[in-house]
């Protein structure tokens, strides 16, 4: 590819970036962010001045220390421009400092928001991408970290860039070659720091996984539930070296970068010296000739250190400015990611629904074909049970069947329409769930219920009637606080409960949110025989009237379903009632059996 | 602890860091320290050079033009100084970046270490597990300012002696004045520090909640749950609040900072043109050359910007050593897992019987026994299954026994003696287990086999462990089979919980140890894959000890002995036959499950 035309891709993309950014500060905050730009251009004259007034100084005390003493009043308004001016500099300061922190009250949380509200609302299936997670780390890094210094550094280029222009100015009173001299000096700097910035990035992008990999370990070794293992396998050790190794190669990597690149940053840097001290040696001539006064060369000499100064804080803002590029094109690339919403979907009824198959394929991405050709349809008001071996895609079928995933082939009707066109937050609306791995919010036991419609979180007789249908009432009323107990260890008083526990409070949640279709993925597999025969009790009357679909390897509990689907392989194989299917001694009658083996009295187990 | 208390002891955490630094890279720490005091004379020289240059051109511009040549040598000097600078910024930039990323991975290595050393019961302990969390985040960036501050403390206080001494030279008001000028910007800053300490101290809690709200929304195990119940709207708002709570309560005190640091700031302009003013009067006096006075004013900036540095880091010195604290503090108070004897060579003998008597546990800091006055044997090869409702506390009961918590009261004997007198690593050799929630290890499937006997396992055993927990049958299709990467976040491939849970019963399987615990083996299984599991288990603990806890009474009765756990204590022992004829609980919960499959 044309690494000219690449550059120039990402200059563009960054200028767009950077107008995009001062867009969204413009609206959010006009006039404190006008005020932070025009407080940090302002002082860039300072400098200047500052300089002029020695000159002005040096030059009335060379002639007073000619004369004699009498001519120290002179000098009295010079200190006083002086003082102003360094007033004048503090208020500045001042004014700049605060609209700053304004600025960047704003955006601290504003582009953190606009990646997480991104992330929440992307297509599900982008989470089964591992670069999906790599750019998300990355744009989340980029919002934290680096929000507001991009912008500032962009403002800050343009006022060093405006100092160095008032010192040249002040050079060419003196020669026209110095500010010559002194950019000739400063470009093998520039092309360094360019360098180095394109280096190091790449190197980041580069460790990106492994890094990941070393935080993956930090985080295995450290965490709560993996204890027990690894105290009981002894594996720590192991583990401890080879992330040990890992952080140390990364570690080895990035230095041996920083060392490469020392060489060409001592060139720069030595151009750099060797320009300023020709730049001096040409005032000295200059001073020596008699072409400016000894107060032009005191003054000069100072601006030429000022410049030094000023132009290696250029290059390190151009430098960074140019990781920052990079990572404000990640932050901008994710928060353009396309949403799983679009313009123009359909809204849906609250009654039941029906949900039809037809010939639905799923594949996850760049994988083999979860499901094949699967095609039924559920019934308004219709409980079905879906059967079959671990990996036959009972949960692949369950995420399609909320609109979580959408068919790689064929199409899913949600009352004759495509689940495609749906807006999916509709549709979920009139859906619950409780998942294998359903999650334990550190949050009170009362939003672990709301959460299942957080509107309606006040409906405190909602709230009991879903606690008692899925069995958590008794969990909840021997807390300390009842409802208002916080619960996980995530935080301070929190209180940690039994998974058996939690999952009835997750399937309260499911209950809490009244949906017209129910969906239950293993909701008993860490329940107790009693709990787990009080879930499927209750389950026909608290689905009364409603779809329900439920995934169950106890197989008796598919007979509290109207239906019963069996998957193999991704392939539909059966479809009837419990007698039908008995009947049929398929696979359902086999796996049925080989489950009721260990329950028939008398007869010994296997 | 209080704040007072806290202060004391946060300065003994110097020494405790040095020590690290010293202990991770000594060579460069020492280097790092001498290129600091090295850099700090330079200043000095060119302030004197500075006087040469402008006094010989004041003599100069009175002679006539002769005399180019005669301040040459200087410039040349000025040129010397600013090379030998030069070199030693980047030697110290090179050295800095190196000792900080190896001090970095040195305390996290600490603090891992520390974390497999300590007792597992402190992980149900909330304070321990916030001082991890507290550790595990703020080190490495912490530790590398405050390594920064210290150096720029030495630099600048080896500097600031220099310059002190050159400034003297001009008149003796001058070093005062400059001290004077730098008192209101340097108050202002100490204070402003303290309170964003203290900020941060309080708020520690409410910005570990907003972590939890942004992992809520961005994670992938929360994905689903997150779109399906529409709850982005709410979390995402309840996260904006609390966010801007917080920024909102640091923009206050950066307000505040702005105009104070103003004000200090334009005090620093009075004094310093007071000390100019002094200098153009002693020059206007001619006790003064052009020369000293271009020298002393340059003297008189360095002075004042070097004491504001010592200061500056010296604030964030205290500060920063205030948030180490809590690393250290978990590095040492915590008290590692113990054990009384360690007589390392004792080996575990055979079919050694394993004996509960009168054991009870609780976790700490709480009230309740979670096992109470238990006392059970199981024998040499002998079949048990644990069973008994959500919390009856048979988890905690295979815990115990396999030495992962100690008991509150009450002794467990492993072939005679008291687990706790035999080495720990020989106890734990003695064990396997499935846990309810078992680790899925983002590795290779070989390497989450092989983890169960570390070192010990060849590709044959591993892969017959494979075969034998039905992992093989899903493993062989992979594309890279034993070797294939596993878990998405990471880029493997991922696998269903049923065949998560194969995989960590055949990590049980080729550790070959004398008893086996399963936990609830089969609850995510498919009801073939329970019943191979079954089939196989007797196959699996052949000759072996085993116990088996599971909601699915028909796999009891596979078992010589069934045990009835109910709110911590034993209430029924017996075989499947004998515990039905005595209709107790088990023979109730076995009918309940069993009328499912009439």
């Amino acid at each position: 590819m044309d690494e000219n035309a690449d550059k120039k891709a990402l200059a563009a993309d960054y200028m767009q970036s950077l107008r995009w950014f001062a867009h969204l500060l413009w609206d959010a905050i006009p006039i404190a962010f006008a005020i932070s730009v025009v407080a940090q251009l302002l002082p860039a004259f300072i400098p200047a001045l500052r300089i002029l007034l020695v000159k002005e100084l040096v030059d009335s005390l060379h002639v007073v220390y000619g004369e004699g003493a009498v001519g120290f009043d002179g000098i009295v308004p010079i200190l006083a421009m002086m003082v102003g001016l360094h007033m004048v500099g503090s208020l500045l300061g001042a004014v700049r400092d605060h609209a700053r922190s304004l600025v960047r009250e704003r955006t601290s949380w504003q582009l953190q928001e606009l990646v997480l509200s991104r992330a929440a609302s992307v297509r599900l299936s982008l989470f089964e991408e591992k670069a999906f997670f790599d750019r998300m780390q990355r744009a989340q890094w980029a919002a934290i970290w680096r929000g507001f210094r991009t912008f500032e550094s962009a403002v800050s280029i343009v006022e060093l860039f405006i100092t160095l222009c008032t010192l040249i100015a002040l050079f060419v009173t003196g020669h026209w070659s110095i500010p010559l001299l002194l950019f000739l000096g400063t470009a093998p700097m520039l092309l360094a720091q360019m360098r180095r910035g394109r280096e190091v990035y790449a190197l980041f992008h580069e460790q990106t996984p492994a890094q990941r990999r070393a935080e993956y370990l930090v985080k295995l070794m450290t965490d709560r539930d993996a204890a027990k293992e690894f105290r009981l396998y002894g594996m720590g050790d192991h583990l401890a070296k080879s992330w040990e190794e890992l952080a140390q190669h990364l570690r080895a990597e990035r230095f041996g970068l920083t060392l490469r690149q020392q060489r060409f940053l001592f060139g720069g840097r030595l151009a750099g010296i060797v320009s300023a001290m020709l730049a001096l040696v040409v005032l000295l001539w200059r001073a020596t000739a008699g072409a400016i006064t000894l107060g032009g060369f005191f003054a000069l000499a100072e601006a030429i250190a000022r410049f030094q100064i000023v132009l290696a804080q250029l290059m390190q803002q151009v430098g960074e400015t140019f990781e920052q590029m990079l990572h404000l094109s990640d932050l901008r690339a994710f928060i353009e990611t396309e949403e799983e919403w679009h313009e123009g979907m359909l809204p849906l009824s609250e009654q039941p629904l029906e949900i039809r198959f037809e010939n639905v394929s799923f594949a996850y991405p760049g994988g083999e074909s979860v499901l094949d050709g699967v095609s039924f349809v559920l019934q308004p008001g219709e409980k079905l049970a879906i059967v079959g071996e671990n990996g036959a895609g009972k949960t692949t079928l369950i995420k399609l069947l909320l609109g979580l995933y959408r068919p790689t082939a064929g199409r899913v009707l949600v009352d004759g329409i495509d689940m495609c066109e749906i807006d999916p937050e509709q549709l979920r609306r009139l859906c619950a769930a409780v998942f294998q791995d359903f999650l334990q919010y550190q949050r009170t036991a009362r939003d672990n219920i709301a959460f299942g419609r957080v509107e309606a979180e006040d409906d405190e007789e909602r709230t009991q009637r879903a606690a008692v249908a899925g069995g958590a009432d008794a969990t909840v009323m021997a807390l300390a606080q009842g409802y208002e107990t916080m619960l996980g260890r995530y935080f301070d008083g929190g209180q940690d409960l039994s998974r058996g526990q939690w999952q009835k409070l997750a399937i309260s949640r499911a209950y809490f949110r009244e949906a017209q279709l129910l969906v239950f993925d293993e909701p008993t597999a860490a329940l107790d025989p009693r709990a787990e025969l009080e879930v499927f009790q209750q389950f026909r009357s608290l689905s009364e009237g409603r779809s329900a679909v439920f995934v169950s390897h106890r197989m008796a509990s598919a007979r509290v379903a109207d239906r019963i689907i069996v998957l193999d392989q991704g392939h539909l194989i059966e479809d009837g009632t419990h007698e039908e299917l008995m009947r049929k001694d398929g696979q359902y009658a086999r796996l049925f059996s080989l489950q009721a083996q260990w329950y028939r009295s008398g007869e010994e187990g296997a | 602890m209080s704040e007072r208390e806290k202060k004391t002891s946060s300065l003994h955490l110097l020494p405790k860091l040095l020590g690290v630094a010293l202990r991770t890279h000594p060579l460069g720490a020492v280097a790092l320290a001498l290129i600091a005091l090295l850099g700090s004379l330079l200043p000095a020289v060119e302030l004197w050079l500075t006087q040469q240059v402008i006094d010989e051109l004041a003599q100069v511009l009175g002679a006539g033009s002769v005399g180019f040549w005669r301040v040459l040598p200087w410039v040349a000097g000025f040129f010397g100084t600013l090379l030998a600078f030069m070199l030693l910024e980047m030697g110290r930039a090179l050295l800095q970046v190196d000792v900080q990323e190896k001090i970095g991975l040195r305390l996290q290595r600490l603090v891992i270490d520390k974390v497999r050393a300590v007792e597992l019961v402190h992980f149900e302990h909330p304070t321990f597990y916030d001082a991890l969390k507290r550790a595990n985040e703020d080190m490495s960036g912490r530790l590398l300012s405050l390594l920064n501050v210290l150096l720029n403390v030495l630099s600048a206080a080896g500097g600031l002696g220099a310059i002190l001494a050159v400034l003297l030279t001009g008149h003796w008001v001058l070093a005062p004045l400059v001290v004077i000028g730098s008192v209101p910007g340097v108050c202002v800053m100490m204070r402003m520090s303290k309170k964003t300490h203290w900020v941060y101290r309080e708020r520690t809690p409410a910005y570990r909640d907003l972590r939890y709200l942004r992992d809520l929304l961005s994670e992938r195990e929360q994905a689903v749950e997150l779109r399906l119940f529409t709850l982005r709207g709410h979390l995402l708002g309840e996260w904006r609040q609390k966010i801007i709570g917080l920024v909102r309560e640091r923009r206050g005190l950066e307000v505040k900072q702005a105009w104070l640091g103003g004000l200090g700031d334009s005090v620093g302009g009075w004094t310093y043109t007071g000390c100019m003013a002094i200098l153009a009067w002693m020059v206007a006096g001619a006790t003064l050359t052009i020369g000293q006075y271009g020298m002393l004013t340059r003297a008189v900036q360095q002075f004042s910007w070097r004491l504001e540095q010592i200061m500056r880091s010296l604030g964030t010195l205290h500060e920063e050593v205030l948030y180490l604290g809590d690393l250290f503090e978990f590095l040492e108070q915590i008290a590692p897992e113990e054990r009384p004897s360690l007589e390392r060579e004792l080996a575990i003998p055979a079919n050694s019987a394993l004996r509960f008597e009168k054991v009870s546990f609780r976790y700490p800091g709480s009230e309740q026994d979670v096992l109470k006055d238990v006392s059970l044997e199981l024998k040499a090869g002998e079949r048990m299954a644990l069973v008994g409702g959500n919390g009856a506390g048979k988890t905690t009961l295979v815990k115990l026994m396999m030495g992962l918590y100690r008991p509150t009261a009450g002794t467990i004997y492993l072939g005679g003696k008291a687990l706790d007198e035999w080495p720990k690593e020989a106890v734990r050799l003695q064990f396997a287990a499935v846990f309810q929630d078992f680790v899925r290890y983002q590795f290779s499937v070989r390497e989450n086999i092989a983890f169960g006997a570390l070192g010990r396992a060849t590709d044959a055993e591993v892969e017959r462990a494979a075969a034998l927990a039905g992992v093989a049958e899903y493993a062989e299709k992979m594309p890279a089979k034993y070797d294939t990467l596993l878990g998405k976040e990471l880029g493997g491939e991922d696998l269903s919980t049923g065949q998560w849970q194969k995989l960590a019963t055949a990590r049980a399987l080729v550790r070959g140890a004398e008893i086996v615990v399963l936990d609830e083996p089969t609850a995510a299984l498919d009801p073939k894959a329970e019943a191979e599991i079954y089939e196989r288990f007797g196959e699996m603990t052949r000759g072996k000890s085993s116990v088996l806890i599971s909601h699915r009474l028909g796999s009891a009765r596979t078992c010589d002995r069934i045990v009835v756990l109910k709110e911590g204590q034993i209430i029924e022992v017996g075989s499947h036959d004998e515990l039905m004829l005595s209709k107790g609980e088990y023979s109730h919960l076995f009918r309940l499950q069993a009328q499912w499959y009439e």
